[in-house]
């Protein structure tokens, strides 16, 4: 009995991980670009495109831009304009089952809008939550999945 | 012989699982504070440090990190209520460090609290070839340090806890065969959904947690009053859902630990043992950080 043990701890020691890393050059920040209808919210029938201004960092936070418009069809031209419902942005960790530190959402021109703070805790998969709220309660919102 | 074999067995049950406290965001499930020899209570203080070496996330993509630190001062109790039932109870202190290029920032505070009832299963009232001595046991976790989602610090070193209250039952079945020993444990533990008022959430958010699990091989060599002993520790645990103002199904989590050890009896009352842990060895880990932990472990022991 105590041979077929110590046999079992010796084969699982032959068991060793197998660590796939992650590219040592690739961006670990993705930067979205001038699409005007990157993402959708469909209930409030806006479109919404993001970038980094100041792409957050193992240390420091970083600052995104939220350029709302009208929906569009086919040949129009896209329309800024402000959603009925306050912009919110919330940072959420899916496989941990936490967030980080609240993002500062401001209105800094018509369908523009600018989220400070907006930092990463920890490396792995994350999730940048845009909302629309009606006070505290979610109206509408779309998720933007990100490796960091 | 069989002394040391009961003492050192006592020590190896509480310095593999140890290393679990490095695990993100407040530790998992800890082992339990058990008397396992032929004592009638026992006082353990343990001081570990652990330093984050990788994070792993839900695809099982790895990612070197060396800039967190966990360092723990930890104190178990147990004592006989009978001659086959026990409580037992541990506390424990955590300072979190996270290295930054404008220097280091650190919170500490105190971790989660468990207790834990146990009853020994299966006496060793005559010697036996092959039949274990076996204990089991019943546990809960009181979340008395601040959870991860009452933290509003960037780097979450505020979170000493799980935040949320947990129960579990488990086993530990333990052999000697002079010079070697072995030993097997187990459980299995039920967290319960809490809500939480969340600024990084903006609103109220519930967690809904499920199921998870842990299972255990030890085996040890003594000479004299020196034990040298090896541990390997599977976990598991399910995803946490959260409702509210966050809608996720979460993700499940697993790694697991190897454990060296060597453990001396340094007089009747007094053992002490030194270990190394390290999570980033074996097994599929995903969904998780992964440290490396050396424990220092006194204990006290009264005889029965």
């Amino acid at each position: 009995m105590k041979y077929l043990m110590h046999l079992a701890l010796l084969a699982a020691v032959v068991a060793c991980a197998k660590p796939n890393y992650a590219d040592a050059g690739r961006s670990r920040y993705n930067k979205t670009q001038g699409s005007i209808c990157t993402l959708k919210f469909t209930k409030a029938e806006m479109c919404m495109a993001w970038n980094w201004v100041k792409a957050p960092t193992d240390e420091a936070a970083g600052v995104l831009e939220m350029y709302f418009s009208s929906p569009l069809s086919a040949g129009e031209a896209a329309t800024p304009a402000d959603p009925n419902y306050t912009p919110f942005v919330m940072l959420w960790m899916p496989g941990m089952g936490h967030g980080s530190s609240p993002v500062s959402v401001e209105r800094i021109a018509p369908g523009v809008y600018r989220g400070s703070n907006v930092f990463f805790s920890m490396p792995g998969d994350w999730e940048i939550r845009f909302q629309l709220r009606d006070g505290k309660k979610v109206m509408d919102e779309v998720i933007e999945p990100i490796k960091i | 012989m069989i002394r040391l074999g009961s003492a050192a067995l006592a020590l190896i049950l509480l310095a593999p699982r140890w290393a679990l406290a490095a695990a993100c965001c407040g530790g998992n499930f800890s082992a339990p504070a058990l008397i396992t020899g032929d004592d009638k209570a026992l006082l353990t203080s343990s001081v570990s440090s652990a330093a984050v070496s990788d994070s792993v996330d839900g695809s099982g993509v790895w990612q070197r990190r060396s800039d967190e630190f966990t360092r723990a001062l930890r104190l178990d109790a147990a004592r006989l209520l009978s001659d086959l039932w026990q409580l037992g109870a541990s506390v424990q202190v955590l300072e979190r460090t996270r290295d930054t290029s404008s220097g280091s920032q650190s919170a500490s505070g105190l971790g989660d609290t468990t207790v834990n009832l146990g009853y020994e299963m299966l006496p060793e009232w005559s010697y036996s070839e092959w039949r274990p001595r076996g204990f089991g046991y019943l546990q809960v976790r009181a979340p008395t340090g601040k959870s991860i989602y009452a933290s509003n610090d960037p780097f979450m070193l505020e979170s000493q806890g799980r935040g949320l209250w947990s129960v579990g039952a488990g086993g530990i079945f333990l052999k000697t065969w002079v010079p070697w020993d072995m030993q097997v444990s187990f459980d299995v533990h039920r967290s319960f959904a809490r809500s939480f008022e969340s600024s990084a959430a903006g609103g109220r958010i519930e967690v809904r947690p499920g199921w998870g699990e842990s299972l255990s091989l030890s085996s040890g060599w003594s000479r004299g009053d020196l034990r040298l002993g090896a541990t390997l520790t599977w976990n598991y645990e399910d995803p946490l859902a959260t409702s509210g103002a966050v809608q996720s199904a979460g993700a499940l989590q697993r790694y697991m630990t190897a454990t060296i050890s060597a453990n001396y009896l340094f007089a009747p009352e007094w053992a002490g043992s030194l270990a190394y842990s390290d999570q980033s060895l074996l097994g599929d880990p995903i969904n998780t950080t992964l440290a490396q932990t050396v424990s220092v472990i006194v204990q006290r022991r009264w005889a029965r």
